[in-house]
């Protein structure tokens, strides 16, 4: 019989966008607790959309999350033009395509680049691994900057949103 | 010595922090200028001792008035990163229902599980030396504010509204497109940018420290808008600013 203790507690997990805790407890070799917890304020999205108009509900719900915002706002106008009949044009669809890429290629190289790859050579966040290994972060700073550049063109935004307001 | 920063969230969606690793060309020279000795969205390391703390989100939990409160209490200069730091942002939207029904609505029988107070920005909490508008800032302003605060100035901000960014571009006035913009109450610096892409502004940066509120009423009479449109579209992200209450 095993009578291991372990008491690990992350308060705040890093380098992750959002915030959650992690709680192990083991007691003489059997788990007492085991959690993730979420410890994130609550917004209230589905609230704030209430009682405003379609025009602004892409535009509110991009703002769930600033890591991923085109995936928020192109869901949120895929709804509203379901909910409404609208067909989108061949030349609207590819260019939300081309805009959701760049969110994933944005999404990509932050995770790899940013948030793992400090781990990968030993540091604990990119800002050492700058002074020790400059060609891997000025490497990750351009491919950043083409994702980026990208959503900015294409959403007429900046980086990590677009104010898309449909004139209609 | 290099000053120590932390950045800190509350409520909010991190993409003004993420704003901050997007200076892909300036962010070595700012490695390079300040020790960034608290971030926990890009670093795992956690000090508590720091100089400049820059704080992004709303205050909307009893966790994040403690928090800022110490945080306040460690700094030596506080910056808000970001509209909901600011002024609040677009979570102000819940404080105009019943809180307890909200959580109900989004939650359920779970609702329990989310605490929440009406939505505040930070400087109704703690004092703050400086603010950094924009849902999300704007690179520029805040590198502009880094240096300023290196330098031990002010920072050089835009004390005018957005429409002289939109002119200074060149671009047609919303309003003759029978839109209805926020440039002529909204603070600048976002270079126009919305309305440059045929977008109106939506007042993402707040509302100008001295607007000329009666002109811009005077123009939505023009273009036979109502006072309650205005309103309701301040709200987005004015929630919190008496105009829109």
């Amino acid at each position: 019989m095993s009578t291991k203790n372990l008491d690990i507690n992350v308060h705040h997990v890093t380098r992750v966008e959002g915030h959650g805790n992690i709680v192990v407890n083991v007691k003489d070799g059997s788990l007492e607790k085991c959690e993730l917890q979420i410890v994130e304020p609550p917004r209230f999205f589905e609230a704030f959309l209430r009682g405003r108009s379609w025009k602004e509900a892409a535009l509110i719900t991009s703002r769930i999350c600033g890591i991923c915002s085109p995936g928020h706002q192109l869901t949120s106008l895929k709804a509203t033009e379901d909910a409404m009949g609208i067909e989108i044009s061949e030349q609207t669809l590819l260019l939300r395509k081309m805009l959701l890429g760049g969110s994933f290629l944005q999404s990509h190289i932050l995770h790899v680049c940013f948030l793992a790859a400090p781990d990968l050579f030993g540091e604990p966040s990119v800002i050492p691994l700058a002074a020790t290994r400059p060609d891997v972060v000025k490497r990750a700073l351009k491919l950043k900057k083409l994702a980026n550049d990208t959503c900015d063109v294409v959403g007429a935004g900046r980086c990590t949103r677009s104010q898309w307001y449909p004139a209609a | 010595m290099k000053p120590k920063v932390a950045f800190f969230d509350f409520t909010g969606c991190e993409g003004c922090q993420l704003q901050v690793l997007n200076c892909e060309d300036e962010l070595l020279d700012i490695l390079g200028a300040i020790e960034i000795v608290n971030f926990r969205e890009a670093s795992s390391v956690k000090l508590d001792n720091y100089d400049i703390a820059f704080g992004e989100g709303s205050i909307s939990t009893p966790t994040c008035v403690e928090r800022v409160k110490k945080i306040r209490e460690k700094a030596k200069i506080l910056v808000t990163l970001g509209a909901c730091a600011s002024t609040g942002g677009l979570n102000a939207l819940k404080n105009f229902q019943p809180l307890e029904e909200v959580r109900r609505y989004v939650y359920g029988d779970k609702a329990d599980c989310f605490e929440t107070i009406p939505v505040r920005p930070v400087d109704q909490v703690v004092k703050v030396d400086y603010k950094i508008h924009g849902c999300p800032v704007d690179k520029e302003e805040f590198i502009e504010t880094v240096t300023a605060l290196l330098f031990g100035r002010e920072p050089k901000v835009p004390k005018y509204p957005v429409c002289v960014e939109c002119k200074l571009r060149e671009n047609g006035c919303r309003f003759d497109y029978g839109e209805l913009c926020l440039g002529p109450i909204t603070r600048a610096g976002c270079k126009a940018r919305c309305p440059s892409n045929n977008n109106i502004c939506v007042g993402c940066r707040g509302l100008l420290d001295d607007p000329n509120t009666d002109a811009a009423n005077d123009v939505l009479k023009k273009y036979g808008l109502t006072a309650e449109e205005l309103l309701k579209k301040y709200r987005l992200f004015y929630g919190y600013s008496e105009v829109a209450q």
